[in-house]
């Protein structure tokens, strides 16, 4: 039960390397935020940070408004949940949820209890006598959070704690995880390099690159709002469609290839006078494009791979005369010739526009 | 090799049968000989099956030890031996596993170059440096002591590189994961890094036990005062008598009081490290 907040923080590694540049977050009490982003972008870094593993080179973290820079990890009350598990491997399962306690000469009865409710949250009851390599990953998974949540800590940090296991017990780990927070109404900050755990998982999401924060939100917020390309292509399965232009003369639409080279035009839903010539991405989602719509433009594109998922199906489109690629999303099944030639509409409510050179969207 | 020929397989059982007899025969020997009397064995030809005297032999050996060697009672000699051996396997586990823990998991100044110092000392085997060694010894009165036998040969670069590279192999998660639970250097060491060195520790205590009880230079240069004979030098005493046969019925059996405890300790130990290996946690 706590606030976290960055303030400015920057890291600089021992080495040189500039690994967080400046961020600023404040979590609130039970919250759920996740850091998501791909691999080398200062996740960890970040995480690791707060837990007190990593040195603050800049700026400021404080949890319940007390600045913690300089505390061991052990003083900052939190507790860590890690990719491999890290389960101390010759103690039994109920002696490595108890470790931390013990440690902090907790009662001995206090540290049964809690252990053996933690057992009972996790379905680890019959499991405590066990050597954590007589466990298979879920259940090892499980005891990493029953060690976590015995401490009752301020806040849960979990880094990338459910990428070694398989996809079907990834979504199931991802839902008790979930229910767990939400139970125990701990803060937690989650990191992860896949968007679906990010989306679905989040009460705010934090996506980074390079070690800053391009956009912090709700996870439907910034996907309907991505304030950057990068966002627009990272967030969302498959990303953003995004497309080079500039605004045509009128300033009405946007005419498509680099320097509209593809003279073919979008119609933006609100004009843009007095930007004529100015070249920017222009975004649409896979599932807005619209399939031989009765009204509005279309362009015609040829469909190179066609994956079907059941419930839609993903058409990897080409766009004729520019080479730019446009993935298309259709509901239900669509058996696939690989020379399909679609005519898509591009739905004006849901197109995004993007500045160019910087990438930082454009609002209306 | 999954090969299926009968003939290959009897081949193969007679090649180790072979080898199996080839190594053991002169234990035999040895054994046969420390059964009879000495004038037995410098006939023609030499005994093959064990005599009558083993009792006697034996006996003799263990309580009262042999005239011709200063009469020093091998029970005596084997407890020393014991001693020596017990005190080098535990301190040089002891000294160097607290070295490699310094070693990988503190960052103080110069900790490289402290490393390969230790390291380097790999190269100057104790025959080597036995002049100044014997030298610091003298100077720090430790002649003709227990302490003199042991603490010169404790510092270990071979058990110290051993620890360390096991150490390396640990995951960081599991440190980091130990200080986030609250526990400091010392309670690290005790109760993760300890029981996780366990098989290290006893693959390594059968080695440094017979590296011990198999020292022979040292003790012989180290210590003038009977009562602190061990094994090695007690039998090698025995061998350079002047003026007389070599009484060689007593000098096998006194061999094969020496090899009991290393093979002892093997066995012990064995039984020890397989189930180590076996409930591997890692
Ligand atoms: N101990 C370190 N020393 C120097 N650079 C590091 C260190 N740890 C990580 N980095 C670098 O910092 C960047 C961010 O790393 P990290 O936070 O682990 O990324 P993520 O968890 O998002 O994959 C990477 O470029 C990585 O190479
Ligand atoms: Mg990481």
């Amino acid at each position: 039960m706590a606030t976290v907040d960055f303030i400015g923080v920057e890291k600089t590694y021992p080495n040189g390397h500039k690994a967080i540049h400046g961020i600023n977050l404040n979590i609130t009490d039970g919250e759920f935020v996740v850091l998501v982003g791909p691999s080398g972008c200062g996740k960890s870094t970040l995480l690791r940070m707060l837990a007190g593993l990593e040195t603050v080179t800049g700026g400021e973290i404080r949890i319940d408004g007390k600045v913690v820079n300089r505390l061991e990890p052990a003083d900052r009350d939190i507790a860590m949940v890690f990719q491999n598990y890290a389960l101390y491997p010759h103690m039994s399962v109920r002696e490595n949820m108890a470790y931390g306690l013990r440690n902090r000469k907790t009662p001995v009865d206090v540290i049964e209890k809690r252990v053996a409710e933690a057992a009972k949250v996790l379905g680890l009851e019959g499991m405590l006598d066990r050597k954590p390599k007589q466990l298979s990953g879920g259940q090892r998974q499980r005891v990493a959070m029953g060690r976590a949540i015995v401490r009752e800590p301020k806040a849960f940090l979990f880094d990338e704690p459910l990428s070694n296991l398989d996809a079907k017990l990834r979504v199931q780990m991802r839902v008790e995880i979930r229910r767990l927070q939400r139970e125990l109404n701990t803060t937690a900050i989650y990191v992860t390099h896949d968007q679906v755990e990010a989306m679905t998982m989040a009460d705010r999401l934090v996506v980074m690159r390079d070690g800053v924060a391009q956009q912090i939100g709700r996870p439907l917020d910034v996907y309907a709002k991505p304030r950057t390309t990068y966002v627009a292509a990272f967030i969302g399965s498959p990303g953003m469609n995004l497309l080079e232009g500039v605004i045509s003369a009128d300033g009405s639409a946007v005419v498509l290839g680099k320097n509209g080279a593809m003279g073919r035009s979008i119609a933006l839903p609100v004009a843009r006078p007095g930007e004529t010539g100015r070249p920017v991405v222009l975004g649409i989602r896979p599932e807005h494009l619209l399939i031989n719509p009765q009204q509005g433009d279309t362009v015609e594109v040829r469909s190179v791979l066609t994956e079907p998922l059941g419930a839609d199906t993903i058409k990897y489109t080409l766009l004729p005369g520019c080479g730019q690629s446009l993935t298309v999303r259709l509901p239900g099944t669509h058996p696939s010739g690989d020379t399909d030639v679609l005519a898509v509409g591009f739905d004006p409510a849901h197109l995004h526009l993007f500045d160019e050179a910087t990438g930082l969207r454009l609002e209306d | 090799m999954v090969e299926n020929r009968p003939w290959l397989t009897v081949i193969a059982h007679v090649v180790l049968l072979l080898g199996l007899l080839i190594t053991a025969f002169p234990v035999w020997l040895t054994f046969v000989a420390s059964t009879h009397e000495g004038t037995a064995l410098t006939q023609f030809p030499m005994p093959l099956w064990p005599g009558s005297h083993f009792l006697d032999n034996y006996g003799t050996i263990l309580f009262s030890g042999a005239k011709a060697a200063g009469g020093q009672p091998v029970l005596l000699m084997l407890g020393n031996s014991l001693i020596v051996a017990l005190g080098i396997a535990v301190g040089k586990i002891a000294i160097s596993i607290i070295a490699a823990y310094a070693i990988v998991y503190f960052r103080f100044p110069l900790r490289q170059t402290f490393f390969w110092m230790i390291f380097m000392t790999l190269m100057l085997p104790v025959e080597v440096r036995i002049m100044p060694t014997f030298e610091i010894t003298a100077n720090l009165g430790l002649l003709n002591s227990y302490s003199g036998l042991i603490v010169p040969l404790i510092a270990s670069a071979t058990a110290t590189f051993l620890f360390r590279q096991f150490f390396l192999t640990i995951p960081v998660e599991l440190v980091e994961a130990a200080r986030l639970d609250g526990a400091g250097p010392i309670r690290f060491f005790r109760d993760v890094l300890l029981p996780l060195s366990r098989t290290n520790i006893a693959a390594l205590f059968v080695i440094l036990f017979i590296y011990g009880w198999n020292q022979y230079l040292w003790p012989l240069v180290v210590s003038t005062d009977p009562s602190l004979t061990t094994i090695m030098t007690g039998i090698n005493a025995l061998v350079r008598v002047p003026d007389s046969e070599p009484q060689w019925h007593l000098l096998m059996a006194m061999s094969m009081l020496a090899m009991l405890p290393p093979i002892l300790v093997v066995v012990v130990m064995q039984k020890l490290f397989v189930r180590g290996l076996v409930e591997t946690e890692k």
